[in-house]
């Protein structure tokens, strides 16, 4: 029965409560979705702008949507609040991907995730930071300056996914939308102590999402726990007739939250020694690695050694697909029809100007590779040969994943950098030296917390079978249970206390 | 062309079609009418996040056109981006196809200049999606997005013609197949199909094929074949006189006469094409061809060795040929193949009377196929006569409708009521005694003076046959 009068929510209550607890709540007339509202602004104001996560909160709006959300009770995510990536388009709500090129814009529509999410009962409130048309994996490249760690503001929360991974780490919102091309929600994720997910690609509609690389590009979910982020991905898989890459298992493939709590006793999970011995990688990456093998282990998990295959060829893979589809991606970014406009003369002075002044030098220096690779005498050389190298690749992996059910690995080779720090262009690349197999694959994998090291969390990433999310998120949910989250940035009040 | 040197000319269609929406979103295709940027959407407007996905039906058009033309048809299809950018290009890329056009190496049969037949090869046909429309004025250009991505199909030709009667006739034998099998209008004043020619002389027994130019943007078919001549005069000249002739594009100028220099044509221009990522190949399943081979009609020649067969005239073949009306009678007779010369001479004769009275062409006017076949078995009927079927035509011609609709509207509906037309016969048999006692006295001619009569009583609107039946009764 619902209160007469409902409790109102302290921030930190609002911090340390899952999304299945917000939704539990209201159903049980605890609270409404405006007290999770409310508690909601009022945690993001403690953090903002100093974490600089949020880049357009439309408070107003959002109140109608929880009074909306009230007066339905069967939508499964009943009123709590949701963070949205910047690149994911919603009608009315101003929609940036990080770029002041879509300073001003404000879509006329909402991406398929949106609609779901809506449908689900969730209030919209926050557009989150990213690095610029999520090219980038600090938050470092976005024009609205760089998102800082929840954990220690000296550092990069990780990217693309920068400012979702930051707000649900500090607890503004109980779970997020992210998008991840090479590893823009796993990294990210694992950098703030949280679980992130990046589904199969095509399981996730991707109408309405600003295009980084389209065969790679898919939108998943950030959370403190594997539960909220099995959830959440329910309800935003399944297919979409308006995406043509949108795979007919998006409706059959097995849901995430059911069968959660089945544990993994005898789960068959490959590792690769080889990786950790790589050069780069740091021994707190090394220690937490050994850490999520244990966990897996402890849990009943059969681990055994397996080769990942090509590992080497993979990063100049992907990185040539990404900016050959990212250079035509970027194409109608030219201040004619929408977006901002600068200059005032001809034609190509428009154009240049207003790529010039309006895109990022990553931005840049992704269009010129693109287009150089792409160009006449290069595209057997370049673009045709990493799709050759992908197909060999998610060949090879099709073939592992009928002797393992998952493959354990790293995240990242080294932990989150100082902000400001610059390394080299293809230092940078080379750091998505673990993420970029599941994407280039386009199989699922997800990034879950295994523990603190060198004072930091840090996170340890289960790639599986097509289509094989559920056994993923059980998997970060076997390790979760002997994770103690005492310290998380989520159960402090303020920034400060959370360094 | 005689002389010195020989011609040789490729060219390269581009017509949109006729699908209710468009190549690659659910906007409409092409509504009249309507006010700038209005059949937009996301995905035609090139927004951020929106994702093209493929009109079955503008790929079942394009495979129909595959066939009638005599292609191969790639069994499997994919698109591509090409890259350029433009303010009528909303994302910066087109997409089309590239590597694996829909169709391949069919052809097309005209009469050469030799006299005989001559095989025009159809080296490629393939779908993509059309640009926004750019107006320009004061100095700015608009830009209307409600051409944008509307389906295009592009039509290549090898460079095998060899002049420009022989290029006019090319074109005109593809729009007729193409309006024949319902696959576009082909209306150029409307850009529904534009040509380009692409022309190059050289001496006679050359090996090479010399500059070639690109002729483009003609307001129709006479145009073309004069800027086609007129080329080939100018590169003799350019040549002769020892200039250079430019790879180019030019346009025609019909006042003066003459072709002008548009813009270089882009022989390198690099359009970095590769596949369409949104777009995953597909597969056109060899029952989805077979099914449409059995849905389409006859040849087009076939059609019109039919028409002859079943005793049309020649003059009315050829009126319906010149006014690519085949397509029209076509599914007009669709339910009643029976009545297909019927309505071919009722096309020939009634419906070209409009064209020429109201100065508005077949393929602009509302007339659409059922209208014109109701209309006639509306007459066969009896329940309008000859007078009224004229006027019912005349409307749906210019409004469109219901010609059931339209002959009740218009009051043209015949007399019905046998006893109606008894008493009008009674009545004009009553005031025309003189009449009848020359027609009872052998004088038959009279019958039709009296019978002229009776119609006017009913204020021109007898069945004449039911008219004449009771007449005759009434005669005794």
């Amino acid at each position: 029965m619902k209160d007469a009068t409902p409790m109102t929510i302290t921030a930190e209550q609002f911090a340390n409560m899952t999304l299945e607890q917000a939704a539990e709540g209201v159903r049980t007339g605890a609270f409404a979705p405006a007290e999770l509202l409310d508690a909601s602004i009022a945690r993001i104001e403690r953090f903002e702008p100093a974490v600089n996560a949020v880049v357009t909160r439309d408070d107003e709006a959002a109140k109608k949507q929880a009074a909306a959300a009230a007066a339905s009770p069967d939508a499964v995510l009943r009123g709590a609040p949701v963070g949205l990536k910047d690149n994911i388009m919603t009608r009315g709500l101003r929609t940036t991907c990080g770029s002041r090129m879509l300073d001003n814009f404000v879509p006329p529509y909402d991406a398929a995730v949106v609609e779901r999410l809506r449908a689900a009962g969730a209030v919209i409130h926050a557009k989150t930071n990213m690095d610029e048309f999520a090219m980038g994996a600090t938050g470092e490249t976005s024009f609205f300056g760089a998102t800082r760690n929840p954990w220690n503001p000296a550092l990069v929360p990780g990217g693309s996914s920068s400012g979702s991974a930051a707000l649900v780490a500090y607890g503004g919102v109980p779970a997020a939308l992210g998008s991840d091309t090479g590893g823009s929600i796993r990294q990210p994720a694992a950098f703030c102590g949280i679980v992130g997910l990046k589904p199969t690609y095509g399981r996730v509609s991707r109408h309405g999402v600003g295009a980084l690389a389209s065969s790679l590009d898919q939108v998943g979910p950030l959370a403190r726990n594997a539960r909220d982020a099995a959830l959440l991905m329910d309800v935003i898989a399944g297919r979409d007739r308006r995406d043509s890459t949108s795979a007919p298992q998006a409706d059959t493939a097995a849901p995430c939250l059911p069968g959660i709590e089945d544990g993994v006793k005898g789960v068959r999970v490959g590792i690769d020694p080889s990786l950790t011995e790589r050069e780069g990688f740091t021994p707190a990456m090394a220690e937490a690695f050994k850490r999520g093998v244990e966990l897996a282990k402890d849990a009943g998990a059969i681990v055994t050694e397996v080769t990942l295959p090509l590992i080497d060829y993979l990063v100049a893979a992907y990185y040539i697909i990404n900016v050959c589809e990212a250079s035509a991606n970027m194409a109608r970014f030219d201040g004619i029809r929408y977006g901002e406009r600068v200059g005032d003369g001809d034609l190509w002075e428009v154009y240049a100007e207003t790529r010039g002044a309006c895109l990022g030098d990553e931005v840049k220096r992704r269009i010129m590779m693109g287009s150089y690779a792409l160009s006449k005498g290069y595209y057997d050389a370049y673009y045709l040969r990493a799709a050759r190298v992908r197909r060999l690749f998610a060949g090879e992996m099709a073939k592992l994943f009928g002797q393992v059910d998952a493959v354990l690995m790293p995240v990242s080779p080294a932990p989150p950098r100082r902000i400001g720090t610059k390394a080299g262009v293809l230092e940078n690349y080379l750091g998505d030296i673990f993420t970029i197999p599941a994407s280039l694959a386009g199989l699922p994998a997800a990034s879950y917390p295994v523990g603190i090291f060198d004072g930091m969390p840090a996170g340890v990433q289960a790639m599986g079978a097509a289509f094989s999310e559920n056994l993923l998120c059980r998997i970060a949910r076997a390790a979760e249970k002997s994770v103690s989250p005492a310290g998380a940035p989520w159960t402090k009040a303020t920034p400060e206390e959370a360094k | 062309m005689s002389g010195k040197y020989k011609t040789t000319i490729g060219m390269e269609v581009h017509v949109e079609l006729m699908t209710k929406t468009k190549m690659f979103c659910s906007c409409l295709n092409a509504p009249q009418d309507v006010p700038p940027n209005s059949a937009t959407c996301p995905v035609c407007l090139g927004l951020p996040g929106a994702l093209a996905a493929i009109n079955k039906e503008a790929v079942r058009l394009g495979l129909r056109a595959a066939l009638a033309l005599n292609c191969k048809v790639n069994e499997v299809i994919w698109f591509e981006r090409k890259n350029y950018m433009y303010p009528d290009l909303v994302k910066g890329y087109q997409v089309s196809q590239y590597e694996q056009p829909l169709g391949e190496w069919g052809h097309l049969t005209i009469t050469g200049d030799d006299g005989n037949e001559k095989k025009v090869v159809i080296r490629r046909l393939h779908l993509e999606e059309d640009t926004a429309k750019l107006t320009h004025i004061d100095g700015a250009a608009l830009v209307d997005a409600n051409r944008s991505s509307t389906p295009l199909m592009e039509i290549v030709t090898e460079a095998c013609l060899d002049s420009a009667r022989e290029a006019e006739e090319y074109v005109r034998k593809l729009r007729a197949i193409l309006v024949y099998n319902g696959i576009s209008r082909c209306r150029i004043q409307r850009g529904e199909m534009r040509v380009e020619a692409n022309v190059s002389i050289a001496p006679h027994g050359s090996k090479t094929l010399g500059v070639r130019t690109e002729i483009k943007n003609q307001a129709g078919f006479h145009h073309m074949r004069s800027a086609i001549e007129y080329e080939e005069k100018r590169h003799a000249e350019v040549i002769e006189s020892g200039g250079t002739l430019v790879q180019e594009t030019r346009g025609w100028d019909d006042a003066n006469q003459r072709t002008f220099a548009q813009r270089s044509k882009e022989n390198a221009h690099d359009y970095r094409y590769f596949p369409e990522p949104d777009l995953p190949s597909a597969r056109i399943d060899p029952s989805w061809v077979e099914a449409e081979k059995t849905r389409m009609p006859a040849t087009y020649e076939e059609y019109i060795a039919q028409l002859r067969e079943s005793g049309l005239a020649d003059a009315d073949i050829d009126a319906l040929t010149r006014n690519d009306a085949l397509g029209l009678l076509r599914v007009a007779a669709e339910t009643d193949p029976s009545a297909t010369v019927l309505l071919a001479k009722r096309l020939a004769k009634d419906v070209f009377a409009l064209v020429n009275s109201t100065g508005v062409r077949l393929d602009e006017s509302k007339l659409a196929p059922e209208m014109l076949r109701d209309a006639v078995a509306l007459q066969e009927k009896g329940t309008i006569n000859a007078d009224g079927f004229r006027q019912v035509l005349a409307h749906l011609f210019s409004n469109g409708g219901d010609a059931a609709a339209a002959a009740k509207a218009l009051d043209l509906v015949t007399v019905q009521d046998d006893n109606a037309v008894r008493a009008a016969i009674a009545k004009v048999l009553k005031e025309s005694e003189k009449m009848v006692a020359e027609y009872k006295a052998g004088k038959t001619a009279t019958r039709n003076a009296i019978f002229g009569k009776v119609m006017k009583e009913l204020q021109r609107k007898g069945d004449p046959k039911a008219v004449g039946a009771l007449l005759d009764e009434m005669l005794g």
